[in-house]
Protein backbone atom coordinates (compact mmCIF):
# COMPACT_ATOMS: atom_id res chain seq x y z
CA UNK A 1 0.00 0.00 0.00
CA UNK A 2 1.43 3.51 -1.09
CA UNK A 3 4.55 1.74 -1.43
CA UNK A 4 5.84 5.09 -3.59
CA UNK A 5 5.92 6.65 -0.50
CA UNK A 6 8.40 4.55 0.97
CA UNK A 7 11.38 6.22 0.46
CA UNK A 8 11.78 9.66 1.64
CA UNK A 9 13.39 12.18 -1.12
CA UNK A 10 16.40 14.24 0.12
CA UNK A 11 17.17 12.17 3.19
CA UNK A 12 20.48 9.76 1.72
CA UNK A 13 23.27 10.30 3.85
CA UNK A 14 26.63 8.81 3.73
CA UNK A 15 28.71 9.39 7.16
CA UNK A 16 31.82 6.91 7.10
CA UNK A 17 30.27 3.86 5.57
CA UNK A 18 27.46 3.95 7.07
CA UNK A 19 24.60 4.82 4.71
CA UNK A 20 21.12 5.75 6.14
CA UNK A 21 17.46 7.49 4.12
CA UNK A 22 14.35 8.10 5.60
CA UNK A 23 11.21 5.99 5.14
CA UNK A 24 8.08 5.91 5.39
CA UNK A 25 4.78 3.79 6.46
CA UNK A 26 3.38 1.47 3.28
CA UNK A 27 0.50 1.73 5.70
CA UNK A 28 -2.04 3.67 7.25
CA UNK A 29 -2.17 3.28 10.87
CA UNK A 30 0.56 3.13 13.78
CA UNK A 31 1.80 0.07 14.01
CA UNK A 32 3.92 -1.50 16.75
CA UNK A 33 7.67 -1.61 16.22
CA UNK A 34 7.47 -5.26 16.48
CA UNK A 35 5.93 -5.05 12.98
CA UNK A 36 8.87 -4.22 11.68
CA UNK A 37 11.36 -6.79 9.69
CA UNK A 38 13.35 -8.01 6.85
CA UNK A 39 14.84 -4.68 6.58
CA UNK A 40 17.33 -4.23 3.37
CA UNK A 41 18.69 -1.67 1.86
CA UNK A 42 21.18 -1.25 -0.95
CA UNK A 43 22.96 1.71 -3.59
CA UNK A 44 23.63 1.03 -7.06
CA UNK A 45 23.41 -3.04 -6.03
CA UNK A 46 25.45 -2.81 -2.83
CA UNK A 47 23.78 -3.82 0.39
CA UNK A 48 24.97 -2.28 3.83
CA UNK A 49 25.69 -5.44 5.81
CA UNK A 50 22.10 -7.16 7.28
CA UNK A 51 23.78 -7.24 11.03
CA UNK A 52 24.40 -3.44 10.82
CA UNK A 53 21.11 -2.80 10.26
CA UNK A 54 19.04 0.27 12.54
CA UNK A 55 16.15 1.24 12.55
CA UNK A 56 15.40 4.75 14.50
CA UNK A 57 12.53 6.01 15.71
CA UNK A 58 11.03 7.31 18.94
CA UNK A 59 14.68 9.01 19.22
CA UNK A 60 15.83 5.30 19.56
CA UNK A 61 18.01 3.88 17.26
CA UNK A 62 17.41 0.19 17.22
CA UNK A 63 19.25 -2.63 15.69
CA UNK A 64 16.61 -4.86 13.49
CA UNK A 65 17.01 -7.57 16.17
CA UNK A 66 16.02 -5.74 18.94
CA UNK A 67 12.55 -4.61 17.23
CA UNK A 68 10.50 -8.00 17.53
CA UNK A 69 10.13 -7.67 21.51
CA UNK A 70 8.94 -4.26 21.08
CA UNK A 71 5.13 -4.58 20.78
CA UNK A 72 3.97 -1.66 23.14
CA UNK A 73 6.13 0.65 21.32
CA UNK A 74 4.57 2.68 18.02
CA UNK A 75 5.25 3.42 14.93
CA UNK A 76 3.17 6.69 13.86
CA UNK A 77 1.62 7.07 10.45
CA UNK A 78 3.17 10.42 9.92
CA UNK A 79 6.21 9.43 11.54
CA UNK A 80 9.30 9.02 9.48
CA UNK A 81 12.03 6.19 10.63
CA UNK A 82 15.45 6.08 9.61
CA UNK A 83 17.25 3.19 8.15
CA UNK A 84 20.61 2.66 8.16
CA UNK A 85 23.33 0.13 7.90
CA UNK A 86 26.95 -0.03 6.65
CA UNK A 87 28.15 -0.44 3.35
CA UNK A 88 32.06 -2.29 2.76
CA UNK A 89 35.06 0.20 2.20
CA UNK A 90 34.88 -1.07 -1.61
CA UNK A 91 31.01 -0.08 -2.10
CA UNK A 92 31.78 3.55 -0.43
CA UNK A 93 35.50 3.83 -2.49
CA UNK A 94 32.94 2.92 -5.70
CA UNK A 95 30.36 5.59 -4.58
CA UNK A 96 30.69 9.14 -6.80
CA UNK A 97 29.25 11.77 -4.13
CA UNK A 98 28.40 13.88 -6.76
CA UNK A 99 26.18 11.49 -8.56
CA UNK A 100 22.86 10.37 -8.64
CA UNK A 101 22.15 6.58 -7.49
CA UNK A 102 19.80 3.94 -7.39
CA UNK A 103 18.60 3.00 -3.92
CA UNK A 104 16.45 0.20 -3.00
CA UNK A 105 14.84 -0.36 0.40
CA UNK A 106 12.58 -3.69 1.06
CA UNK A 107 10.64 -3.50 4.38
CA UNK A 108 8.68 -5.92 6.13
CA UNK A 109 5.11 -5.58 8.09
CA UNK A 110 3.16 -7.62 10.18
CA UNK A 111 -0.31 -6.14 9.87
CA UNK A 112 -1.14 -7.38 13.75
CA UNK A 113 -4.92 -7.78 12.90
CA UNK A 114 -4.85 -9.45 9.81
CA UNK A 115 -5.15 -13.14 10.18
CA UNK A 116 -2.99 -14.84 7.05
CA UNK A 117 -4.05 -18.50 7.58
CA UNK A 118 -1.00 -19.96 8.92
CA UNK A 119 -0.30 -16.70 11.16
CA UNK A 120 -0.40 -13.05 11.18
CA UNK A 121 0.10 -11.32 7.45
CA UNK A 122 3.57 -10.22 7.01
CA UNK A 123 3.21 -8.29 3.88
CA UNK A 124 6.46 -6.92 2.18
CA UNK A 125 6.99 -3.95 0.04
CA UNK A 126 9.67 -1.93 -1.47
CA UNK A 127 11.06 1.41 -3.30
CA UNK A 128 13.31 2.17 -5.74
CA UNK A 129 14.11 6.29 -5.99
CA UNK A 130 17.06 7.55 -7.98
CA UNK A 131 18.65 9.62 -5.01
CA UNK A 132 21.91 12.12 -4.71
CA UNK A 133 23.85 11.79 -1.21
CA UNK A 134 22.74 14.72 0.73
CA UNK A 135 25.80 17.41 1.90
CA UNK A 136 24.64 18.79 4.68
CA UNK A 137 26.07 19.39 8.26
CA UNK A 138 23.84 17.29 9.70
CA UNK A 139 25.13 14.25 7.32
CA UNK A 140 24.96 11.83 10.48
CA UNK B 1 -44.95 18.41 0.53
CA UNK B 2 -42.10 15.42 -0.40
CA UNK B 3 -43.11 11.94 -0.55
CA UNK B 4 -39.98 11.07 0.23
CA UNK B 5 -39.06 8.80 2.95
CA UNK B 6 -36.28 9.35 5.80
CA UNK B 7 -32.70 8.14 4.33
CA UNK B 8 -29.09 7.19 6.26
CA UNK B 9 -27.23 9.56 7.28
CA UNK B 10 -24.57 10.66 5.19
CA UNK B 11 -21.03 10.74 6.04
CA UNK B 12 -17.08 10.34 5.58
CA UNK B 13 -14.22 8.52 7.48
CA UNK B 14 -10.48 9.63 7.45
CA UNK B 15 -9.77 6.80 5.87
CA UNK B 16 -10.90 8.45 2.48
CA UNK B 17 -8.06 11.23 2.90
CA UNK B 18 -5.11 9.10 3.99
CA UNK B 19 -2.92 10.41 1.67
CA UNK B 20 -2.96 13.74 2.02
CA UNK B 21 -2.38 12.97 5.85
CA UNK B 22 0.24 10.60 5.03
CA UNK B 23 2.05 13.30 2.64
CA UNK B 24 1.31 15.71 5.87
CA UNK B 25 -0.33 18.09 3.46
CA UNK B 26 -3.49 17.91 6.02
CA UNK B 27 -3.24 17.85 9.79
CA UNK B 28 -5.76 15.63 11.59
CA UNK B 29 -8.13 19.20 12.01
CA UNK B 30 -7.38 20.42 9.07
CA UNK B 31 -8.92 17.20 7.30
CA UNK B 32 -12.40 17.61 9.83
CA UNK B 33 -12.81 20.85 9.22
CA UNK B 34 -12.50 20.35 5.22
CA UNK B 35 -15.10 17.23 5.67
CA UNK B 36 -17.36 19.72 7.23
CA UNK B 37 -16.60 22.62 4.11
CA UNK B 38 -17.22 20.83 1.89
CA UNK B 39 -20.72 18.99 2.92
CA UNK B 40 -19.23 15.43 3.02
CA UNK B 41 -20.65 14.94 6.61
CA UNK B 42 -22.39 15.50 8.91
CA UNK B 43 -21.67 11.77 9.67
CA UNK B 44 -17.49 11.65 10.70
CA UNK B 45 -15.80 8.41 11.33
CA UNK B 46 -12.71 8.23 12.31
CA UNK B 47 -9.70 5.17 12.97
CA UNK B 48 -8.06 5.50 16.46
CA UNK B 49 -4.53 4.01 15.24
CA UNK B 50 -4.61 6.31 12.29
CA UNK B 51 -5.65 10.10 13.08
CA UNK B 52 -4.61 9.50 16.83
CA UNK B 53 -1.25 9.59 18.61
CA UNK B 54 -1.05 7.14 21.30
CA UNK B 55 -4.67 5.98 20.89
CA UNK B 56 -5.92 4.79 22.83
CA UNK B 57 -4.74 7.08 25.67
CA UNK B 58 -4.31 10.12 23.72
CA UNK B 59 -4.55 12.66 27.00
CA UNK B 60 -6.90 15.02 28.18
CA UNK B 61 -5.71 17.82 26.13
CA UNK B 62 -6.43 16.06 22.55
CA UNK B 63 -9.99 14.83 24.08
CA UNK B 64 -11.02 18.24 24.95
CA UNK B 65 -9.75 19.94 21.47
CA UNK B 66 -11.45 16.86 19.75
CA UNK B 67 -14.63 17.98 21.15
CA UNK B 68 -14.46 21.53 20.69
CA UNK B 69 -13.87 20.34 16.99
CA UNK B 70 -17.17 18.92 16.92
CA UNK B 71 -19.04 21.65 18.64
CA UNK B 72 -17.39 23.82 15.87
CA UNK B 73 -18.01 22.02 12.74
CA UNK B 74 -21.40 20.11 13.64
CA UNK B 75 -20.38 17.12 12.34
CA UNK B 76 -21.69 14.01 14.08
CA UNK B 77 -19.54 11.49 15.51
CA UNK B 78 -20.07 7.81 13.67
CA UNK B 79 -17.94 5.89 13.94
CA UNK B 80 -14.63 4.92 16.06
CA UNK B 81 -12.90 2.24 13.88
CA UNK B 82 -11.15 0.10 16.38
CA UNK B 83 -7.93 -2.44 15.68
CA UNK B 84 -8.08 -6.02 16.74
CA UNK B 85 -4.81 -6.62 16.85
CA UNK B 86 -4.60 -10.25 17.53
CA UNK B 87 -1.11 -10.49 16.06
CA UNK B 88 0.36 -7.81 18.43
CA UNK B 89 3.44 -9.71 19.57
CA UNK B 90 6.04 -11.85 17.51
CA UNK B 91 5.76 -15.07 20.23
CA UNK B 92 2.25 -15.49 20.44
CA UNK B 93 -1.05 -14.30 19.44
CA UNK B 94 -2.79 -12.24 22.60
CA UNK B 95 -5.33 -14.43 24.84
CA UNK B 96 -8.55 -13.82 25.03
CA UNK B 97 -8.26 -11.80 27.91
CA UNK B 98 -5.51 -9.56 26.85
CA UNK B 99 -7.55 -9.06 23.68
CA UNK B 100 -10.68 -8.27 25.69
CA UNK B 101 -8.47 -5.75 27.62
CA UNK B 102 -7.17 -4.49 24.61
CA UNK B 103 -10.44 -3.62 23.31
CA UNK B 104 -12.34 -2.35 26.38
CA UNK B 105 -9.85 0.46 25.94
CA UNK B 106 -10.35 1.68 22.63
CA UNK B 107 -14.50 1.08 23.31
CA UNK B 108 -13.93 3.39 26.33
CA UNK B 109 -12.28 6.22 24.60
CA UNK B 110 -14.52 6.06 21.94
CA UNK B 111 -17.28 6.20 24.17
CA UNK B 112 -14.95 9.51 25.57
CA UNK B 113 -15.09 10.80 22.43
CA UNK B 114 -18.35 10.99 21.56
CA UNK B 115 -18.83 8.13 19.17
CA UNK B 116 -21.76 5.82 19.62
CA UNK B 117 -19.99 3.11 17.88
CA UNK B 118 -16.85 1.22 17.43
CA UNK B 119 -16.41 -0.43 14.14
CA UNK B 120 -14.36 -4.24 14.81
CA UNK B 121 -12.33 -6.29 13.31
CA UNK B 122 -12.70 -10.08 12.04
CA UNK B 123 -10.16 -11.58 14.52
CA UNK B 124 -12.65 -11.20 17.27
CA UNK B 125 -14.46 -14.32 18.14
CA UNK B 126 -17.90 -14.56 19.13
CA UNK B 127 -17.15 -15.60 22.51
CA UNK B 128 -14.99 -12.55 22.97
CA UNK B 129 -17.35 -9.95 21.44
CA UNK B 130 -19.90 -11.66 23.85
CA UNK B 131 -17.50 -11.09 27.04
CA UNK B 132 -17.23 -7.23 25.40
CA UNK B 133 -21.06 -7.11 26.04
CA UNK B 134 -21.11 -5.55 29.33
CA UNK B 135 -18.19 -3.35 28.55
CA UNK B 136 -20.27 -2.26 25.38
CA UNK B 137 -23.48 -1.63 27.06
CA UNK B 138 -21.83 0.37 30.23
CA UNK B 139 -20.04 2.38 27.70
CA UNK B 140 -22.95 3.22 25.58
CA UNK B 141 -21.05 2.07 22.46
CA UNK B 142 -22.66 -0.64 19.93
CA UNK B 143 -19.94 -2.23 18.65
CA UNK B 144 -20.04 -3.33 14.57
CA UNK B 145 -18.08 -5.94 13.30
CA UNK B 146 -16.78 -5.47 9.41
CA UNK B 147 -17.94 -7.46 7.48
CA UNK B 148 -14.87 -6.80 4.76
CA UNK B 149 -13.74 -8.86 1.69
CA UNK B 150 -12.22 -11.76 1.35
CA UNK B 151 -15.54 -12.42 4.33
CA UNK B 152 -19.47 -12.06 3.04
CA UNK B 153 -22.33 -12.26 5.18
CA UNK B 154 -22.72 -15.61 4.43
CA UNK B 155 -19.27 -17.36 5.28
CA UNK B 156 -19.44 -19.87 8.00
CA UNK B 157 -17.60 -17.06 10.89
CA UNK B 158 -19.77 -14.44 10.24
CA UNK B 159 -22.71 -16.84 10.30
CA UNK B 160 -21.64 -17.77 13.65
CA UNK B 161 -21.42 -14.28 15.16
CA UNK B 162 -24.72 -13.22 13.40
CA UNK B 163 -26.81 -16.50 15.30
CA UNK B 164 -24.88 -14.91 18.56
CA UNK B 165 -26.14 -11.57 18.05
CA UNK B 166 -29.09 -12.46 17.12
CA UNK B 167 -28.72 -14.98 20.54
CA UNK B 168 -28.14 -12.37 23.15
CA UNK B 169 -30.25 -9.72 21.22
CA UNK B 170 -28.39 -7.16 22.85
CA UNK B 171 -28.90 -3.73 20.69
CA UNK B 172 -25.20 -3.51 20.69
CA UNK B 173 -23.77 -6.19 19.15
CA UNK B 174 -23.60 -5.99 15.21
CA UNK B 175 -21.99 -5.94 11.68
CA UNK B 176 -20.67 -3.02 9.56
CA UNK B 177 -21.14 -4.30 6.10
CA UNK B 178 -17.65 -2.67 3.68
CA UNK B 179 -19.15 -2.61 0.01
CA UNK B 180 -15.81 -3.66 -0.72
CA UNK B 181 -16.94 -7.34 0.26
CA UNK B 182 -19.60 -7.44 -2.95
CA UNK B 183 -17.56 -6.24 -6.23
CA UNK B 184 -18.24 -6.87 -9.73
CA UNK B 185 -14.32 -6.18 -11.19
CA UNK B 186 -11.09 -4.61 -10.43
CA UNK B 187 -10.98 -0.76 -10.57
CA UNK B 188 -9.82 0.88 -13.91
CA UNK B 189 -7.51 2.99 -11.93
CA UNK B 190 -6.04 0.02 -10.55
CA UNK B 191 -5.27 -0.93 -14.36
CA UNK B 192 -4.06 2.23 -15.41
CA UNK B 193 -1.76 2.50 -12.13
CA UNK B 194 -0.38 -0.89 -12.76
CA UNK B 195 0.07 0.12 -16.96
CA UNK B 196 1.66 3.32 -15.44
CA UNK B 197 4.53 1.27 -13.61
CA UNK B 198 5.21 -1.25 -15.83
CA UNK B 199 2.60 -4.04 -15.35
CA UNK B 200 2.93 -6.35 -18.78
CA UNK B 201 -0.12 -6.27 -20.73
CA UNK B 202 0.05 -9.90 -20.50
CA UNK B 203 0.16 -9.87 -16.73
CA UNK B 204 -2.79 -7.44 -16.31
CA UNK B 205 -5.22 -9.74 -18.87
CA UNK B 206 -3.87 -12.49 -16.87
CA UNK B 207 -5.22 -10.52 -13.38
CA UNK B 208 -8.50 -10.00 -14.78
CA UNK B 209 -9.06 -13.09 -16.10
CA UNK B 210 -8.45 -15.33 -12.42
CA UNK B 211 -10.50 -12.59 -11.32
CA UNK B 212 -13.74 -12.92 -13.37
CA UNK B 213 -12.94 -16.86 -12.34
CA UNK B 214 -13.00 -16.13 -8.70
CA UNK B 215 -16.03 -14.42 -9.19
CA UNK B 216 -17.74 -17.09 -11.08
CA UNK B 217 -16.55 -19.14 -8.17
CA UNK B 218 -17.98 -16.67 -5.56
CA UNK B 219 -16.68 -15.67 -2.22
CA UNK B 220 -14.77 -17.83 -0.72
CA UNK B 221 -16.19 -19.67 2.28
CA UNK B 222 -13.21 -21.07 3.69
CA UNK B 223 -9.58 -20.05 4.79
CA UNK B 224 -7.54 -22.92 2.07
CA UNK B 225 -9.23 -21.50 -0.44
CA UNK B 226 -8.91 -18.17 0.27
CA UNK B 227 -5.15 -19.20 0.98
CA UNK B 228 -5.02 -20.81 -2.64
CA UNK B 229 -6.39 -17.88 -4.29
CA UNK B 230 -3.95 -15.85 -2.96
CA UNK B 231 -1.02 -18.11 -3.86
CA UNK B 232 -2.35 -17.99 -7.63
CA UNK B 233 -2.12 -14.30 -7.64
CA UNK B 234 1.71 -14.49 -5.87
CA UNK B 235 2.80 -16.74 -8.34
CA UNK B 236 1.17 -14.80 -11.13
CA UNK B 237 3.25 -11.90 -9.84
CA UNK B 238 6.46 -13.89 -9.62
CA UNK B 239 6.13 -15.32 -12.77
CA UNK B 240 6.42 -11.72 -14.16
CA UNK B 241 9.55 -10.88 -11.92
CA UNK B 242 6.97 -9.30 -9.40
CA UNK B 243 7.76 -11.50 -6.53
CA UNK B 244 9.16 -8.83 -4.24
CA UNK B 245 5.84 -7.45 -3.75
CA UNK B 246 4.17 -10.35 -4.86
CA UNK B 247 1.91 -10.32 -1.39
CA UNK B 248 0.95 -6.67 -2.35
CA UNK B 249 -0.84 -7.92 -5.57
CA UNK B 250 -2.48 -10.78 -3.52
CA UNK B 251 -4.18 -8.64 -1.05
CA UNK B 252 -5.47 -6.09 -3.92
CA UNK B 253 -7.21 -9.10 -5.90
CA UNK B 254 -8.18 -11.03 -2.99
CA UNK B 255 -8.33 -8.97 0.10
CA UNK B 256 -9.79 -5.68 -1.76
CA UNK B 257 -12.39 -6.89 -4.02
CA UNK B 258 -15.09 -9.02 -3.04
CA UNK B 259 -17.08 -11.80 -4.69
CA UNK B 260 -19.99 -11.73 -3.07
CA UNK B 261 -23.31 -11.31 -4.09
CA UNK B 262 -25.28 -7.49 -2.84
CA UNK B 263 -28.25 -9.62 -1.65
CA UNK B 264 -26.50 -11.26 0.87
CA UNK B 265 -26.41 -8.12 2.60
CA UNK B 266 -29.92 -8.56 3.38
CA UNK B 267 -29.66 -11.35 5.25
CA UNK B 268 -27.86 -9.39 8.40
CA UNK B 269 -29.46 -5.67 8.06
CA UNK B 270 -31.08 -6.16 10.76
CA UNK B 271 -27.91 -6.01 12.78
CA UNK B 272 -26.65 -2.76 11.14
CA UNK B 273 -26.23 0.77 12.32
CA UNK B 274 -23.44 1.93 10.87
CA UNK B 275 -21.99 0.92 6.59
CA UNK B 276 -18.46 1.69 5.36
CA UNK B 277 -19.56 2.65 1.52
CA UNK B 278 -16.52 1.49 0.23
CA UNK B 279 -15.46 2.02 -3.37
CA UNK B 280 -12.18 2.71 -5.44
CA UNK B 281 -13.06 5.15 -7.78
CA UNK B 282 -15.68 7.69 -8.99
CA UNK B 283 -15.15 7.20 -13.62
CA UNK B 284 -17.72 9.98 -14.92
CA UNK B 285 -20.15 9.85 -12.18
CA UNK B 286 -20.48 6.25 -11.68
CA UNK B 287 -18.42 3.62 -9.52
CA UNK B 288 -17.61 0.67 -11.60
CA UNK B 289 -16.42 -1.57 -9.12
CA UNK B 290 -18.68 -1.52 -6.59
CA UNK B 291 -22.09 -1.84 -7.48
CA UNK B 292 -24.06 0.86 -5.93
CA UNK B 293 -27.82 0.36 -6.91
CA UNK B 294 -27.99 -3.07 -6.88
CA UNK B 295 -26.22 -2.67 -2.61
CA UNK B 296 -28.50 0.52 -2.09
CA UNK B 297 -31.53 -1.45 -3.55
CA UNK B 298 -30.94 -3.76 -0.34
CA UNK B 299 -30.90 -0.35 2.06
CA UNK B 300 -33.78 0.79 0.55
CA UNK B 301 -36.15 -2.32 0.88
CA UNK B 302 -35.55 -2.44 4.34
CA UNK B 303 -35.55 1.01 5.33
CA UNK B 304 -32.27 1.32 6.82
CA UNK B 305 -31.99 4.92 9.01
CA UNK B 306 -28.20 4.44 10.23
CA UNK B 307 -24.93 5.57 8.41
CA UNK B 308 -23.14 5.64 5.75
CA UNK B 309 -19.62 6.84 5.55
CA UNK B 310 -18.22 6.84 1.71
CA UNK B 311 -14.74 5.26 1.80
CA UNK B 312 -12.46 6.08 -0.98
CA UNK B 313 -9.96 3.40 -0.89
CA UNK B 314 -8.25 3.83 -4.48
CA UNK B 315 -5.78 5.62 -2.56
CA UNK B 316 -3.61 2.48 -2.11
CA UNK B 317 -2.56 2.73 -5.55
CA UNK B 318 -4.15 6.07 -7.07
CA UNK B 319 -2.07 9.07 -6.10
CA UNK B 320 -3.52 11.03 -8.79
CA UNK B 321 -6.95 11.46 -7.77
CA UNK B 322 -8.00 14.01 -5.16
CA UNK B 323 -10.08 11.83 -2.49
CA UNK B 324 -12.39 14.69 -1.60
CA UNK B 325 -13.30 15.15 -4.67
CA UNK B 326 -14.00 11.40 -5.14
CA UNK B 327 -15.75 11.72 -2.02
CA UNK B 328 -18.15 14.37 -3.36
CA UNK B 329 -18.96 12.30 -6.77
CA UNK B 330 -19.74 9.15 -4.17
CA UNK B 331 -22.27 10.76 -2.35
CA UNK B 332 -23.78 12.51 -5.01
CA UNK B 333 -23.96 9.18 -6.75
CA UNK B 334 -25.53 7.70 -3.89
CA UNK B 335 -27.85 10.75 -2.93
CA UNK B 336 -29.42 9.98 -6.54
CA UNK B 337 -30.00 6.51 -6.20
CA UNK B 338 -31.32 6.28 -3.36
CA UNK B 339 -33.41 9.52 -4.60
CA UNK B 340 -34.88 7.11 -7.04
CA UNK B 341 -36.11 4.30 -4.35
CA UNK B 342 -38.00 7.54 -2.72
CA UNK B 343 -35.32 8.12 0.06
CA UNK B 344 -34.01 11.45 1.34
CA UNK B 345 -30.56 11.05 2.24
CA UNK B 346 -29.75 13.08 5.58
CA UNK B 347 -27.14 15.64 4.84
CA UNK B 348 -27.64 18.20 8.25
CA UNK B 349 -27.21 17.49 11.29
Amino acid sequence: MMRDTIIEPGTLRLDGNKLSVSIRMPWYRALPLSSVCNLALDIDGAAVATESIHWLINGTNFAQTELPPLHDQWWFVTDSAVLSGDLSDEAVAALNLDAEHDVHVVLGIYIPYIDAGHGTLLVTESDRKTLKIEKSAANV
Amino acid sequence: MSDLKTGHLQGTTLYSYTRLFHERQATFEELIREVAKRGQGPGLEVIGFQSIRNWPNPGKEFIAKFKDLIQETQLIPTSMAVNADLGLRRDRLLSEDEMIDYMAAQINMASELGFPLARVQVSMTPDVMEALLPVAEKANVKLGLEIHSHHSPRHPDMVAHRERYEKLDSGYLGFVPDWGTTCVGMPPSLITKYRKTGVPEEMITELEAIWQVHHSEGAPLDGPTQGKRMGQIAGLAGKYGFGETAIDYAINHCGLFGHADPEEWRDIMHLVWHTHGKFFGMHDGVEPTTPIPDILKVYADVGYTGSISSEYEGFHWNNWSNPFDQVDEHQKFIRQTMLGYGYEVRTKA
